[in-house]
């Protein structure tokens, strides 16, 4: 059963050379972007948004829409980045597309969080969220009890 | 030196040669990794204190974790069919750290295990833990 990598992904060492290689530079081997997977469970991949089919079999045992393949590479991005679930809602809405050395977010290309809140596509949890590690958006002021000073 | 922060973090298994991050953790730990030790006392040892010596072993601990469990998620899915079937060899698996560069935990696992809790004030959660079988291995990158 084949599937193809749709990224470069991290492999284990498998032999000494390469165990001495990650002891010294704390890097894992890869496995290189398109690369087709020959294993009994590539299936599993494709339904991780990994991987997609590279043979009829992986294809009939994932048994996969192209809507949900497009879904779990979306998903997969999310855990890629190591987004915390509690920050799943502002990935989404591009508010964030990562973490900061420190933890704060990096900003995504949506800044406008009160918009998003106020028009519901994210809750109240995530607004707070988003007061906490974006700047105030252009166009808008703080309330007197939340300014500084 | 550094306060590495936890947001970030992934924690990856070994699934058809490669590791896949597994989704949706919400936080882990590992260990401890401890020396095995051995009673030697005797019996014209006059200090009450039990004395003890290393037996040169070490025990690798375990790593666990939670997260929020989403039966559906293929990941989730992939955990609990491990767990189900177990393999016949150890699993390699990995911690990436949030630092940057990255610094790694690697090891093999065995004894999986996967439990669920289902509570009215918190989202479906799942717990998952193995045993390490040997040491883990530290990549100290600075």
């Amino acid at each position: 059963m084949k599937a193809k990598l749709l990224r470069t992904e991290q492999r284990p060492p498998q032999n000494k050379d390469e165990q001495c290689h990650f002891n010294r530079t704390g890097t894992l081997p890869t496995v290189p972007a398109g690369t087709v997977i020959d294993h009994p469970a590539a299936w599993q991949l494709v339904r991780m948004g990994m991987a997609e089919p590279a043979d009829d079999e992986c294809c009939d045992r994932a048994d996969m829409t192209p809507e949900r393949m497009a879904a779990a590479q979306k998903a997969q991005e999310k855990v890629r980045l190591g987004i915390h679930p509690d920050d799943f809602q502002a990935f989404d809405a591009k508010l964030l597309k990562g973490y900061q050395e420190d933890g704060t977010w990096i900003p995504g290309e949506e800044t406008d969080y009160v918009r998003l809140f106020n028009e519901g596509v994210i809750n109240k949890a995530t607004y707070k969220n988003a007061q906490d590690n974006l700047p105030l958006p252009e166009g808008y002021e703080y309330d007197d009890d939340e300014s500084e000073g | 030196m550094a306060v590495v922060r936890c947001k970030g973090t992934t924690f990856k298994v070994t699934i058809a040669t490669v590791l896949t991050p597994l989704a949706q953790i919400i936080s882990m730990d590992f260990g401890p990794i401890k020396m095995e030790t051995v009673e030697c006392d005797t019996l014209d040892n006059a200090s009450p204190g039990i004395p003890k010596m290393n037996t040169g072993r070490v025990d690798g601990g375990k790593v666990s974790g939670e997260l929020y469990f989403d039966p559906a998620l293929a990941g989730h899915v992939s955990y609990v069919g491990l767990v189900e079937a177990p393999p016949t060899t150890t699993i390699a698996c990995a911690i990436v750290f949030a630092n940057s560069p990255a610094s790694t935990m690697s090891y093999n696992a065995v004894g999986f295990s996967f439990s669920g809790t289902i509570g009215l004030k918190d989202g479906l959660k799942g717990k998952f833990d193995m045993e390490i079988s040997g040491l883990p291995t530290f990549s100290m990158v600075s």
